[in-house]
């Protein structure tokens, strides 16, 4: 027996030190899991603050789009209730990234009273997006879509050549069908979309005219067609690009179109931002609206010019 | 011999269980419901639909194509009644790996109702020179819009993993096509012909709630008592809205 029993007090040592070794890991681990909630916690808190006196005007307490200035709006706030978001990396269907709600809180919607938030600190913009996910319980069931894979744009993007093929694409998939022959928001179909998910009127884009709402780089461009935009009749078109039939549509073809719809723009440079005169009244818009509807919580000033001007949907 | 109770044999064992349970019983122990959907009164005539915003459209139908929401056939039969059972229904049903078809054809789908299981492909075609987008506004599902320019003949949704009754699907370019589809978690279900005419086959005998949906005249419910190798019969009468 004695013999033994040093191997069993071996044995012994090393099962306690692999059990203090799980149960150390164990409590460990629970700290930080414990961290990462009351991190969390801290974050819907301070965005929930945050929220009240910067987007309760417009899109609720209750982020159901009715705050006290949305009746005074010509687009509604969006009703985040409704887990329908426009502006998405994501498929169709789907909801967005963080990454995408911080895009768009950063830059605001264009051509919209939504203002961009780029003068908050980053720290104030990322609990905004965690609280502004609160209010729809598929963030924490499903969670976002798979972003689409964006390739870098070709050296070809607003090539004369590209445009001219993109023109064609413009026609074989009929965009004009809604946004017109031209472009100018005038297709057959523009005049008889039906209301929109939220049940607010809704009208193509006039490519020509005004700002693109969620950005005019090229990939701003390229995301909204090939994910469409929730909630409105403009579709995603990522079946046709994504397995390019090699007849209709051919390998590449989804940036040729992005250098079509981008040479519609006036000043016509494919490519470039927004051309910043278009926003140079911006802001006073919304500032307008809300105080019409006797808002006055405090807005940061615009980062820069060119952002927001509200105009008809 | 002693069998062992090895995963191998555990398997089997629950297949044939599952089999026993998902294929219930054989085909003689399953009844039947048949009926009618009729709308009372005169029928109402459809109006035509005016298409000439795109000539595609108008084109495939030369002497005009008539409304189909509320499609009155002889005898007041109501067809594109969405027929299903509501409730009663016990176990659990395979779904279909063949898609549900919808056609869009005449700038209109083929057929207007379709019902499919959950997890069911639901596949769109193209039978037109011209765009259609397929736009899904599920309230349980997920949505969808996808855009299907003429080139291209199919897509499918797999994505519809929860039941629903109904989801809406129109198409935003033709603002009159508008379409319904209703997901279950089991295969009984079916749609009236131009007659009013359903049959829900293979049905385990109970008693259920069936339902009759149609989208202009709203919904009935009736209770059903199913016997083994007799079809029951259940007609719905809607009165004029
Ligand atoms: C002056 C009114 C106004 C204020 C204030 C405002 N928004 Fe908006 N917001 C809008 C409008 C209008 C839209 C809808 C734009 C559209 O549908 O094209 C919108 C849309 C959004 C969207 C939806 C984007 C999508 O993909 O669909 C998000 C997210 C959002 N706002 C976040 C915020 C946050 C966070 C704040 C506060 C920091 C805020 N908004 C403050 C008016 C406002
Ligand atoms: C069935 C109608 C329809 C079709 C077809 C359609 N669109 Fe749209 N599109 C819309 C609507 C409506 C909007 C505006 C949505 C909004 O502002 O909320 C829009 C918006 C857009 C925008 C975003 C503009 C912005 O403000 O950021 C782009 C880019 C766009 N469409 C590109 C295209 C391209 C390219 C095609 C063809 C491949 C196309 N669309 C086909 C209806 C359509």
């Amino acid at each position: 027996m004695s013999t033994r029993k040093p191997r069993n007090n071996a044995l012994l040592a090393l099962m306690l030190a692999v059990a203090s070794f799980l149960s150390i890991s164990a409590i460990v681990r629970t700290a930080l899991g414990a961290e990462i909630v009351v991190a969390e916690e801290e974050q819907l808190r301070h965005g929930k603050v945050l929220y009240a006196s910067y987007c309760s005007g417009c899109h609720g307490v209750n982020g159901d789009g009715q705050g006290p200035a949305a009746a005074m709006l010509i687009v509604k706030p969006r009703d985040f209730t409704s887990g329908l978001f426009k502006f998405r990396s994501t498929p169709n269907g789907t909801l967005p990234t963080d990454a995408d709600l911080m895009r768009t809180i950063t830059r605001g919607v264009n051509r919209t009273s939504m203002p961009e938030w780029s003068l908050l600190p980053e720290r104030e913009r990322m609990a905004l997006v965690q609280y502004v996910k609160s209010f729809y319980p598929g963030f924490a069931e499903s969670g976002p879509g798979r972003p689409i894979f964006i390739p870098a744009p070709p050296a070809t993007l607003g090539s004369p050549e590209s445009i001219a093929r993109g023109r064609q694409l413009y026609e074989m998939l009929e965009c004009g069908r809604c946004h017109g022959p031209n472009g100018l928001g005038d297709g057959p179909s523009a005049a008889t979309l039906a209301p929109d998910s939220w049940g607010n009127p809704q009208k193509p884009f006039n490519f020509t005219k005004g700002a693109l709402k969620s950005g005019a780089a090229p990939e701003d461009v390229y995301r909204t067609f090939m994910t469409g935009l929730n909630g409105t009749a403009m579709p995603s078109y990522a079946d046709v690009f994504d397995e390019p039939d090699g007849e209709n549509v051919k390998p590449g073809d989804a940036w040729n179109l992005v250098s079509y719809v981008l040479s519609l723009r006036t000043p016509s440079r494919p490519g470039t931002q927004v051309a910043s005169e278009e926003g140079a009244a911006v802001n006073a818009a919304y500032r307008g609206d809300l105080a019409r509807a006797g808002y006055t919580a405090p807005l940061p000033e615009p980062a820069q010019a060119g952002a927001n001007k509200e105009s008809k949907p | 011999m002693k069998v062992r109770w090895t995963g191998g044999v555990r398997r089997l064992a629950m297949a044939a269980l599952a089999a026993a349970v998902l294929v219930p019983g054989a085909a003689h122990a399953q009844g039947k419901i048949t009926g009618k959907v009729s709308l009372s009164g005169a029928a109402p005539t459809a109006p035509k639909l005016k298409m000439d915003a795109d000539p595609v459209c108008a084109a495939a139908h030369p002497d005009g194509a008539a409304a189909e929401d509320l499609i009155v056939g002889s005898g007041g039969g109501v067809e594109y009644v969405f027929v299903y059972l509501k409730e009663g229904v016990k176990g659990t049903f395979p779904a279909k790996t063949d898609p549900a078809v919808i056609d869009q054809k005449g700038c209109l789908y083929g057929p207007r109702v379709v019902g499919l299981q959950v997890g069911q492909p639901l596949k769109f075609t193209n039978s037109d020179q011209t765009l259609h987008n397929v736009h899904g506004m599920p309230k349980v599902n997920a949505p969808w819009n996808f855009a299907m320019p003429k080139f291209v003949k199919q897509k499918e949704n797999k994505d519809l993993t929860k039941p629903e009754v109904m989801i809406h699907v129109k198409c935003d370019v033709h603002p009159w096509m508008s379409g319904y589809v209703g997901v279950l978690e089991h295969p009984f279900f079916a749609v009236t012909d131009k007659d009013g005419n359903f049959t829900i086959e293979g049905v385990p005998p109970g008693e259920y709630t069936v339902e009759a949906w149609q989208e202009k005249l709203g919904a009935q419910t009736a209770k059903v008592k199913v016997d083994a190798g007799a079809p029951a019969k259940q007609d719905f009468t809607f009165k004029p809205s």
